[in-house]
Formats: C-alpha cells, structure tokens, sequence
C-alpha cells in the first residue's frame, strides 16, 4: 500500500505550518514534493517521521498509523544533513542500520556495500568530518538506505550534488522505486523533479495547491503555450504579438516566441499575426514545464 | 531495551578510544600517585635510623631491648652491629660510622648522645638490669600497666585525608563526565543526527543510553584512579592505609553513582537546552557554581564534621555526595542523617530524570541559538 497524510495542521505560534496538507504517496512510485521555502515541507517529512506531533491530523502506513517499529525501518534523510563528524563512515552507516532494527552483522555488512556502491569503497574508515560536502551526502544517503527501507523520505536530497551526484542519487532512487518501495523527495529543482518522478504534490502556505502524475497536472494546471519561430529568428518580427486578444505573456527564448494564451484564444489569429511578419518555420503548441505549473498555481 | 544497549554501547565505544578520556584517565592516575608519593615521602620524615654498635653480650641484651623499645615508637629504628672490641668500637664511632656503641656499662660516643637515641638505650639498660634483679630475687614482675582509653583511636584523622582525596576525585569526576553528557547533547544537536537518531527510536531511550553509557566510562576511570592510587600507597608501602580504606573508597564509588545521576540529568538539561558547543559555557554556569558549593561545603565538613555547614550539606541533594563521605570518615555521620540525606538524594533523582527527558524531547530538533527552559518543558510534552 502506501503513505497517507490526511488533514494535517500544526502551527508554531502564529504561522499555520501546515494548513489541512493531505496527500498520498503509492508504493512503487516516484514522489516529488515541491511548494516555496516555507510552505510546509520539511514539517510534512517530519510528522511522517514522528519527529514532530501535528496539532490535528493523521499519518497512514499500508493503512494504519505507522508504529515505533514500522517508523524506525523508514528511511530518512534531513534537511539539515547528520553525521558524527568524528564516526568513522562504516561504523555509523552500521549504527543507524542497528538503530533501525538490524542485526549487528547484517547491518556492516549492508553498510559496507551501500558505502561501495555510492563510490565511497576506499573511504570505509575514515572520519565523516575529512568528507566533501558532496560525499557526506552520499554517506547520508547510505544512513538512509541501510536497512532496505520500504518508504524513503528525503528533504531536498539533490542539494549541493554535482551532476554526477544528481546521477547517482537518481539511479539508486529508481532501483529501489522498481523494487517497490515508496519514495517521496523535495525539490527546489523542478526539472529534475519533471524528470524522475511519477507523481508530484505542490504545497503552498501549509496546504496542497495542486497533486496528481505530472503530465495531466502540466495540462490541467497551466495555461497552454505556442511556440513561434520565423526564419530569421525572433529579430524577424518588427514587433512581437502582445496585443492579440487572448496571449497572456509573450517572452522571447533562444529565437522563438512563446505565447501564453488564455483557454479558447484564437491561436490562428496568432498564426496570421505571424505569417504576416515573416516566413514561419515552427508553430507548436507546448506543454507548460513544470516550473510553469508551479508558478502557475503557487502565485495566486 | 535493545535501543537503549545500542546506544550506550555507542558512547562507549566512541570515547573510550578518545583523547580527551585517555589523556584525563593518565593525567589524572598520574597526579593521585604523586600525591600518594609525596604523602608518604613526608609521613617517612619522622623517622630516624641509629647505627648502633655493641662488644660482649649484656651490651648486646640491652640494643635488643631498646630495638623493641624503639619498634613501639615508631620514630626511631636501631641497626645494629655486633663489634669485637672496644677499640674498634671508638675507631668506628669516631670516624662517624657508629652514632654509638654499648661497651660493657659504657656507652660510647663522640661528645654526647643523641638525646632520643640517650633516652633509649638508658630506659632499656634499666629494663634489662630490673629484669635481672627480678629473676634473681625470684619475685613476680609487675604486669605493664593496661592503658584504657576513653575515645578508641580510629585514625579518624586519616581516614578524613583519604576521605578528602575521594572527595577531590568524586568533584572531578562528576563535574567531567557531567560536562561530557551536556557536550554530547549539543554535539548532536550541532551535527543534525539527533534528526536521525529521533526518527529512529524514543527520546527516553537515547537519553538513558547515553547518560548510563557515560556514567559507567566514569565509574571505570573512577576504579582505575583509585585502584591506582591504593596499589601506589600497598607497592611503596610507605603509607600505613587507615582502617576503613577500602570501605570509604567503595562509599565513594557509590556515591558516584548517586551524585552522577543526579548531576547528569541537570547536565542533559543545559545541553538540551543549547543549540551549539559555544553556549554551553552558559548554560552550565549553574551547574558548575552547584558542584563547587558541594566542594566547599565539603571542606567545611572537613574541619567541622557536625557543624551547621556540614549539616546543611548534608540535606541539600546536590551538596550531600561530596559532604557525606567526609563526615563518615571523621565518624560523625549519624545513621538517621545519612539515611535522609540519602533518601533526599533518591527523591531528587526521581523527579530530575523525568524532567531532563521531557526538557531533553522539547530541546532535542531546537537547533538554533538558545532555548528557553519553559518553551523546551512544554515542547517535550
């Protein structure tokens, strides 16, 4: 089954944390968690873990309130990155796997080889502290895996990576996504997020503002997108559509203009408008990105 | 449960490998075997050695029975040399090898003797020739005199130095591994793992595993520096231990215990409530002006084990680990004072353990600047 939150609140003093947040995270899917620094995110991750108690609200695990025991074999990754910075990388990948239930030796055993497939083979004994920002994350990471967790939460796990990071972050993601387990992640990277998940939530002021599979939520949510190119490119034009009844924004990109028309605009209006200023080689109808979704339904 | 062992197993293992606790465990052997040294090098001060020489065998009655003499009195030892004759003894005594030599009803010496060698060797003269007159006029001796003493000599006065040198230990011990459970707080809450570490199991429990887990390293260090410390005073054998020794050195193990599990909760407190190594200088203050007021308070109990300091000390909890042992080495610890005085000790933890881990559940994911002790009570709620 899966990871509900249903109706959650919590408030710190007079800021509504989280404003009614439900949301739905299916085993065996790629979540991506988004909203605005401060829209509720980091508090949503935390109740999940049981860190934080919400002032109303509940967390489901396969269809009940998750238990001491069901919690500990999540898997966690903070915001705010943890490490003993004196701990030796093998010896507190071990120790977190133990702290999740795992026998001593099965947990440095497991340890030892997430260390190795994260590129840290030849690191095993040393000191997390003597680690780059980058390879403490993959330790991290390790600490988040170590016990084959079924659920994986990660607050903004791409942060700080280069791109082979991104890279190796991603394909661990995957693999354990098509081993079924459920795996929910924030993300100010959009691109990314519209890359590797399935399904995304957007939160806005403690509340969802718009969640489903991201390409109905690309069509539903955002204004629907021309795209125009002259030969010539966009100097061709003596001066860009913005007055055609219906475009919402026009914005010049790499030689095309991009028209954001409101729903039932005559877009063949827009053709002539174009025929008219030069020779057109391109007259596409995009989807919005999900960057333009996100603006879309956080900005009201 | 199994938490709870993992967690003390962690701290540990972690610090026992440590620096800072290797280096405190040899410094601190170090300094208690030099005060053990030097104990006894000055307690060895009063004693003189007397060569003495002797020719013929009433001579020789008479250094024996002045070595008894001298055995009694602990100041002075005789070592004695049988000689052949009396030239060589003036040879030997004037060269300044012999401090004296009996010769028949002579004693020999350069000007004069040393008056407590003198004293000495005339009491045992008289005792020798009065034995003899005894036994020749065939009349019982008098039986020595039987010595009734008033208040049994207990070596109280000793008992109080070994008691002031368990009491230093008990301060530092407690103040040190207090401090290191308030730093390993705020480690964690600096280096983000307690976010990890609460995902993963109860606050309860990762307290007590801490605080058990660095409260048995300083029980250990605890047994190794007294252990250190006696095994110096029986290896030199310098210093005669006081009877009792060995029960105050268990009494001070005990209250370790006890002054730790109070301490460490107040000490789990002040980390809980700092978000960062630098603040705990702050919020320890108190704790460290406590500890001390409990080591002077003590030092009062040292000069007057029943007077109204040592009384006080004794009934305020965070004083009465390190003024307790003083007054039961002096002798002067009541039972019923020492039964309350514990039993408020008792009462205090209760109340304090639960205190520290709500105070420790509220503080714990509070990671920036400091927290006040009402918002971190009504967080760990």
């Amino acid at each position: 089954m899966s990871l509900e939150l249903i109706d959650l609140h919590k408030r710190y003093g007079d800021v509504a944390a989280l404003d009614g947040l439900t949301m739905t995270v299916a085993a065996g899917r790629m979540h991506g968690f988004v909203g605005r620094n401060g829209a509720g995110k980091t508090t949503a991750m935390r109740v999940t873990l049981g860190l934080v108690d919400p002032d109303a609200g509940t967390v489901r695990w396969r269809g009940a309130a998750p238990g001491v025991e069901d919690r500990r074999r999540f898997g966690y990754m903070p915001e705010e990155r943890g490490l003993y910075p004196k701990m030796r990388l093998v010896d507190q990948v071990a120790y977190f796997g133990e702290l999740s239930g795992m026998a001593g030796g099965d947990a440095r055993r497991e340890a030892e080889r997430w260390l190795r497939d994260l590129g840290l083979g030849d690191r095993l004994t040393d000191a997390a502290e003597t680690l780059s920002q980058g390879n403490q994350q993959r330790v991290q990471l390790a600490a988040a895996l170590v016990q084959g967790p079924d659920l994986l939460v990660l607050d903004e796990p791409f942060n700080g990576l280069d791109p082979v990071g991104v890279d190796v972050l991603s394909g661990v993601l995957r693999d354990r996504v098509e081993a079924g387990a459920a795996v929910v992640f924030s993300s100010h990277q959009l691109e990314l997020v519209e890359r590797l998940c399935d399904e995304v939530t957007i939160v806005d002021a403690g509340r969802v503002v718009a969640a489903g599979a991201i390409g109905a939520l690309r069509r539903e949510h955002a204004h629907p997108v021309l795209r125009i190119e002259l030969a010539g490119g966009d100097t061709a034009w003596a001066s860009p559509p913005t007055g055609l009844p219906g475009t919402r924004s026009v914005r010049s990109v790499n030689g095309s203009v991009l028209v954001e028309l409101d729903d039932g605009a005559d877009d063949q209006a827009l053709l002539d408008a174009a025929r008219a200023a030069g020779r057109v080689v391109a007259f596409v109808h995009e989807l919005p990105s999900l960057a333009d979704t996100f603006r879309q339904v956080v900005s009201r | 449960m199994r938490t709870v062992w993992l967690v003390l197993k962690r701290e540990v293992r972690t610090r026992i490998a440590s620096k800072p606790f290797l280096i405190s465990t040899v410094i601190s052997a170090a300094v208690l075997i030099a005060i053990v040294v030097v104990i006894g090098a000055t307690a060895g001060d009063g004693t003189v050695t007397y060569d003495l020489g002797v020719v013929g065998t009433r001579p020789a009655a008479v250094a024996a029975a002045a070595q008894d003499l001298a055995a009694g009195d602990e100041g002075a030892v005789l070592d004695i040399q049988q000689l052949d004759d009396r030239a060589e003894a003036e040879r030997l005594v004037e060269a300044g090898d012999l401090d004296a030599a009996l010769v028949g009803d002579d004693l020999v010496v350069k000007v004069e003797p040393d008056p407590r060698l003198g004293t000495l060797l005339q009491a045992a003269h008289r005792e020798v020739a009065l034995g003899e007159a005894v036994r020749e006029a065939n009349v019982e001796a008098p039986p020595p005199l039987a010595v009734a003493p008033l208040e049994p000599d207990n070596q109280s006065e000793d008992r109080g130095t070994v008691a002031f040198i368990g009491v230093v230990l008990l301060y530092a011990q407690i103040l040190g591994f207090g401090y290191w459970v308030a730093s390993g707080i705020v480690e964690e809450k600096a280096s983000r793992v307690v976010e990890i570490l609460l995902a993963k199991a109860r606050s309860s429990h990762l307290l007590a595993g801490k605080l058990v887990g660095i409260g048995t390293l300083g029980l250990a260090q605890l047994a190794v520096l007294v252990a250190s410390g006696l095994g110096t005073a029986l290896i030199l054998g310098q210093v005669d231990l006081p009877p009792g020794t060995y029960g105050l050195a268990a009494a001070v193990g005990a209250w370790f215990v006890l002054g730790y599990a109070l301490y460490s909760c107040l000490f789990a407190v002040a980390g809980a409530i700092a978000s960062r190594p630098e603040e705990l200088q702050g919020t320890t203050m108190p704790l460290s002006l406590l500890t001390m007021t409990g080591f002077f308070a003590a030092i009062f109990a040292q000069e007057d084990p029943t007077g109204v300091v040592a009384r006080v000390g004794t009934f305020f909890p965070p004083s009465a680990p390190l003024v307790m042992p003083i007054r039961q080495a002096a002798g002067e610890l009541p039972l019923w004072e020492a039964a309350l005085g514990v039993a408020l000790v008792l009462a205090t933890i209760a109340v304090a353990i639960p205190l520290a881990g709500r105070i420790y559940a509220g503080g714990a994911l509070f990671t920036r600047g400091r927290l006040r002790l009402r918002d971190a009570y009504a967080g760990g709620a």
